[in-house]
């Protein structure tokens, strides 16, 4: 019971900090690739045989990963903390996107009213019309990187 | 890679790391699989990668502890120890196998009616 209390927390702690914990375990598995390959070479195998044996002994460093990942932290809790930082890092390339986005649902939060409804529309419609300029502005850059217009 | 070599029984990587770690004290991943492979004369496979899923499982659980050092040829590696609470745990499965295996060695001794 106590063991698996210190599992859930650990698994917890994983889940928060994936990139770290993937550096710590890639490390580790160098050193493990190292001892293997000196092993080999002391039984006479060359280097480049020995690295290669070694490495197939390993497996699948991007499966072993992946598997590394699937003990370690929480899947669910992984899966929601990933959505959550990709949707965050495209609300930061879009802030007008994000902007609108969060005002509409806060507004479908507090009541579907027709005045909310407007409100809305207004915001979609100057997304649009800020999203159409910026385009524009993009297209009308020459390939010499000067700006004709706009 | 011989076609001699046993596969470990799923559950049972856990135990043979804790006694691993018990008899010869604070150990490398790659000196476990070793120290398996050498103990069972070769006859099983430790798979090298497993191991670091079990060891993650023991450190999560701990019955054992991880710390960077140095090793026997200078080469820096993650050392595991096992713990109070992970010997308890490994007095505790031994005591499960033993059982265990005394049933099915009973198991494979019944005489066939015919």
């Amino acid at each position: 019971m106590v063991a698996r209390l210190w599992q859930f927390i650990s698994r917890f702690r994983a889940s928060l900090r994936p990139g770290l914990l993937d550096r710590d375990l890639n490390e580790e598995l160098e050193s493990h690739v190292t001892m293997l390959v000196e092993d080999y070479v002391s039984r006479g195998i060359s280097p480049e045989e020995a690295l290669r044996n070694a490495r197939f002994d390993l497996g699948g460093r991007a499966q072993l990963l992946e598997a590394h990942r699937a003990v370690r932290g929480l899947p669910l809790l992984d899966a929601i903390l990933r959505d959550l930082r990709n949707g965050l890092h495209v609300l930061r390339r879009n802030p007008e996107f994000a902007f609108t986005a969060i005002i509409i649902g806060l507004l479908c939060v507090r009541r579907h009213g027709r005045q909310h409804m407007r409100v809305a529309v207004i915001l979609m419609t100057a997304l649009a019309v800020v999203r159409y300029i910026r385009c524009n502005a993009l297209a009308s850059i020459d390939d010499g990187g000067r700006t004709s217009g706009n | 890679m011989t076609e001699d070599k046993s596969e470990i029984l799923q559950g049972t990587l856990d135990l043979m790391v804790l006694k691993t770690l018990d008899a010869i004290g604070p150990m490398h991943g790659y000196g476990i699989a070793r120290r398996i492979e050498q103990l069972s004369e070769e006859a099983l496979m430790v798979n090298q990668g497993t191991i670091y899923l079990c060891l993650v499982r023991l450190v999560q659980k701990r019955w054992i502890t991880a710390r960077w050092g140095a090793s026997e040829n200078n080469r820096r590696a993650k050392f595991y120890s096992i713990t109070k609470a992970g010997r308890k745990q490994l007095d505790s499965e031994t005591k499960n196998w033993e059982r265990v295996a005394g049933v099915i060695g009973r198991l494979l001794q019944l005489s066939p009616r015919n």
